[in-house]
C-alpha cells in the first residue's frame, strides 16, 4: 500500500491529509487541534491525528507532498520588493525572516518535525487546488477553475481535467487577483482578510449596487474572456501590509470603517458593489474556461470558490451541465489537492471515478469518538448526561427543536473545510422568527446581520428552493421557493438597513435572507445518515424537512474538534442540549462551570 | 532571534535586514532603469486579453522545481 501524506501550512489554515492508494483516509485543519483560528503554524498535530487514524507511523508514507513551490513563491516575493523598494520597508521586515528560517527550507522542516526520510514533493500551489476539484469530483473530464489571492505567481487558473491528467490552460499572474480584489474591500468595510470575507458578502444583500461603476471605471479593467488587471494606482498590497491607499479611500468617499464600529448604508451598497463585480467577473471566466476546454462539468476551489452566492448564480446560468465545488476551497484543502495530486498526477496512477459520487466522503474526515469515550471525559468532568437508544434520539431531539430549543450536535467525525455540515453544528428552528437573533446573540456572540443556513433533505430541497441538485457542502445559495415567501412583510417599507433582517420574509424566517436567498446544505442518508434520520424526525413531526445548521463554535473559534471542546463551548454559551452520539446533556442540569478570567477573551474577534 | 512573522526582530536583526533592504532597494534601481519592472501593472485598453496561455512544455510536474 502507498501512502501519501499532503501538508499545506506556514500561510494561514494550516492542514495535513492523508491518501491511501488514491483513497482520501484522513484530513484536519491545525486550528481544530491548536484553538487558534487559521493557524499557520507547521500542522504537527493535524498530521498525528492523520498517521494515528490510519494506524502507521511516518517511515509508512512513502512520499510527502507540499502543497506549493516555496522558492517559486519566494522568487515572487523578492521581484515584487524589487520593483517597489524603497518602499516595503515594513512588510520586508515582518516577511523576510520567516523566509529564512523555515519557508524557504520545507524540506528540512519536515524532515525535522517528522522525522520522515522519503521524497518531499512540491506541486503548483492552483495546481493544489486543481487537483483537491478535480481528482475527488465525481467527474471523468472537467474545466477546472482556481481563483484566490495569490499562489507562487498566479491568482486564477484555468486547467483542463481528463481522466487522471491535469493541465494548466491559461492564468492571470500577480498582482491581478480577484481574490486580494475582495479581500482589499472587506479591509475597507471593516472586517478582516480571510475571515471577514464571508461577512462582507452577508452584508451585500442588504446594499444597492451604488458604486459598481466606480470600480469598473477606476480600479479594474475586465476583458469580454473575463481576464482582468486591477489598476495598481489604488492598491498597496504588493509592498504593504494594507490592502487599500489614500487614492481608493478619495474614490470612495472616505477612510475605511474600523471594526466593530455601526456599520452604515455605505459599507452594504460597497459590499453589495464588489459582491455583483465579483460574480460577473467569475460567470465571464467559468465561460471562457468552456470555450477554451469544451468540457461540460466545472470544478471550482481556491478562497474564491468559497462565495457560495457567485457559485449558485454560476449553478444557474447553466454554462455547465454540473458543477462541482472543493468543500475546503481554500489553502487549507491544498493539503488534500497536493496529496491525491502526487498519487495521480505526479506517480502516473489511474483514475476511475463513478460519475455518481465523489470522493470526499461528505467531507468527514476528521476525528471522531465513540460513546463510551465521550462518556469517559463526561464523567471525569462530573457532567450528568442520559445515554439514549437509538430509536429515542431522533424522535426527542427533533422535538427539542421544533420548541424552539438550541441544541449543539456533536456526531461522528469532523469536518474538513470551514463550513459545518452535521458532525459539528448547532442546530436550531427555521420555522421561528426569534431563532436567528437568539442564535446570532446569545450562542455564537457574533454580528446581528449574519443570516444562519439550512440544512435540509435532499428529496426535499426543490420543493423548499429554487435548487434542485445536490449541495452537500454548503457551497451554494439558492432563492427560497416562491410559494414559502411572504412577499409583503408587515412594515417592509419603513425598514432599512440591518433592521430588515428581522422582518419575516418566509415560513422559514431564521434561514432566509433579506434577498429571499438561503446557503443551503441538501443532507443525504448514504453520507450522513444520523443527520438524515434527525432532520426526517423533525419533518415528520413540523411539516418541515429543515433544521438551522451553523458551525460549534462561537465567534473567534475554531469549530469543536473533541468532546471537552463541545462541553466547554456548550457550557460557554446559552445552548439548551448538548448532543454527542447517543448521550444527551440537559444544561439546565448542568453545574456551573468556573473560569478564571473572561472566556471571551479567549478568542480574538474575526 | 525573533524569526516569528507579524512580530518585531530583535535589534540585530533589524541591522541585517536593513542592510539587505538597501541592496535590494539600489538593485531594484538599476534593474527598473534598465529593464522596467517585472510585474505587469500597467492596464492596456487596447488589449483583448490577460489571459497567459500556458505551453505544454511548461506543465510543472511537482519533483523538477522546489
Amino acid at each position: 500500500m502507498t501512502y501519501i501524506l499532503g501538508i499545506s501550512a506556514f500561510y494561514h489554515d494550516s492542514a495535513a491529509c492523508l491518501v491511501r492508494d488514491g483513497e482520501i483516509l484522513a484530513a484536519a485543519q491545525e486550528e481544530r487541534f491548536t484553538r487558534k483560528k487559521h493557524d499557520q503554524s507547521f500542522p504537527e498535530k493535524a498530521i498525528k491525528f492523520c498517521l494515528d487514524y490510519a494506524g502507521i507511523s511516518i517511515s509508512d508514507v512513502s512520499h510527502v507532498t507540499f502543497y506549493e513551490k516555496p522558492r517559486r513563491k519566494f522568487e515572487r516575493i523578492l521581484n515584487t520588493f524589487l520593483d517597489y523598494a524603497p518602499r516595503g520597508w515594513n512588510a520586508f521586515e515582518q516577511a523576510i525572516p520567516s523566509w529564512f528560517s523555515e519557508k524557504l527550507h520545507v524540506e528540512r522542516v519536515i524532515s525535522e518535525e517528522l522525522g520522515f526520510e522519503g521524497e518531499v514533493l512540491f506541486t503548483d500551489h492552483h495546481l493544489s487546488h486543481a487537483y483537491s476539484a478535480f481528482y475527488p469530483s465525481p467527474f471523468k473530464e472537467a474545466a477546472i477553475l482556481t481563483l484566490d489571492g495569490v499562489g507562487e505567481w498566479s491568482t486564477t487558473l484555468i486547467a483542463d481535467g481528463n481522466g487522471a491528467r491535469v493541465e494548466k490552460v491559461s492564468e492571470i499572474g500577480f498582482p491581478h487577483s480577484l481574490g486580494l480584489l475582495y479581500s482589499a474591500f472587506t479591509t475597507y468595510t471593516g472586517f478582516k482578510v480571510n475571515s471577514g470575507e464571508y461577512k462582507m458578502m452577508g452584508l451585500a444583500p442588504y446594499g444597492e449596487p451604488k458604486y459598481k461603476h466606480l470600480i469598473y471605471d477606476h480600479l479594474v479593467d475586465v476583458k469580454p474572456d473575463g481576464s482582468f488587471r486591477l489598476n495598481m494606482e489604488y492598491f498597496p498590497f504588493p509592498y504593504s501590509s494594507v490592502m487599500t491607499n489614500d487614492a481608493f479611500h478619495k474614490l470612495f468617499g472616505g477612510p475605511p470603517r474600523k471594526g466593530e464600529t455601526t456599520i452604515s448604508q455605505k459599507e452594504m451598497d460597497i459590499a453589495r458593489s464588489i459582491q455583483d463585480v465579483t460574480e460577473e467577473i467569475i460567470l465571464k471566466i467559468a465561460g471562457h474556461a468552456q470555450a477554451l476546454t469544451g468540457r461540460k462539468n466545472l470544478c471550482l476551489a481556491g478562497g474564491v470558490a468559497l462565495n457560495c452566492v457567485a457559485n449558485g448564480k454560476l449553478l444557474r446560468k447553466k454554462i455547465y451541465d454540473d458543477i462541482w465545488i472543493q468543500p475546503a476551497a481554500g489553502d487549507a484543502g491544498g493539503a488534500l489537492g497536493a496529496a491525491v495530486g502526487a498519487w495521480y498526477s505526479i506517480l502516473g496512477n489511474p483514475r476511475n471515478p463513478d460519475a455518481v459520487g465523489d470522493r470526499m466522503q461528505g467531507a468527514f474526515l476528521g476525528t471522531g469518538y465513540s460513546d463510551d469515550e465521550i462518556g469517559t471525559f463526561l464523567d471525569s468532568r462530573g457532567a450528568p448526561y442520559r445515554a439514549v437508544s437509538e430509536e429515542d434520539l431522533y424522535p426527542e431531539i427533533a422535538n427539542l427543536i421544533s420548541n424552539e430549543n438550541v441544541i449543539g450536535w456533536f456526531q461522528g467525525r469532523m469536518e474538513f473545510g470551514p463550513r459545518a455540515l452535521g458532525a459539528r453544528s448547532i442546530l436550531g428552528d427555521p420555522r421561528s422568527p426569534d431563532t436567528q437573533e437568539k442564535m446570532n446573540l446569545k450562542i455564537k456572540f457574533r454580528e446581528s446581520f449574519r443570516p444562519f443556513a439550512p440544512s435540509v433533505l435532499r428529496e426535499d430541497v426543490a420543493e423548499w428552493f429554487e435548487l434542485d441538485g445536490d449541495s452537500p457542502y454548503m457551497l451554494l445559495v439558492a432563492p427560497v421557493k416562491g410559494d414559502k415567501r411572504k412577499e409583503r412583510a408587515l412594515g417592509a417599507d419603513s425598514v432599512f438597513g440591518i433592521e430588515k433582517l428581522k422582518l419575516e420574509r418566509s415560513v422559514i424566517p431564521a434561514i432566509t435572507h433579506v434577498d429571499y436567498s438561503a446557503r443551503v446544505q441538501t443532507v443525504d442518508k448514504k453520507d450522513n445518515p444520523r443527520y438524515h434520520k434527525l432532520i426526517s424526525e423533525f419533518k415528520r413531526q413540523t411539516g418541515c424537512p429543515l433544521v438551522v445548521n451553523t458551525s460549534f463554535n462561537v465567534r473567534g473559534e475554531p469549530p469543536v474538534n473533541s468532546p471537552e471542546d463541545a462541553y466547554i463551548c456548550f457550557m460557554r454559551t446559552n445552548m439548551d442540549y448538548l448532543v454527542m452520539g447517543n448521550i444527551v446533556l440537559d444544561k439546565k442540569q448542568q453545574p456551573p462551570m468556573h473560569e478564571l478570567g473572561d472566556w471571551q477573551e479567549e478568542f480574538e474577534l474575526d | 532571534m525573533n524569526w516569528v512573522i507579524g512580530k518585531r526582530s530583535s535589534s540585530l536583526t533589524r541591522v541585517f535586514l536593513g542592510l539587505l533592504f538597501f541592496a535590494v532597494t539600489i538593485t531594484g534601481i538599476i534593474r527598473r532603469t534598465l529593464f522596467g519592472k517585472k510585474l505587469a501593472t500597467k492596464l492596456d485598453q487596447n488589449a483583448t486579453t490577460y489571459w497567459s496561455e500556458i505551453p505544454k512544455s511548461a506543465q510543472s510536474d511537482g519533483r523538477s522545481e522546489y
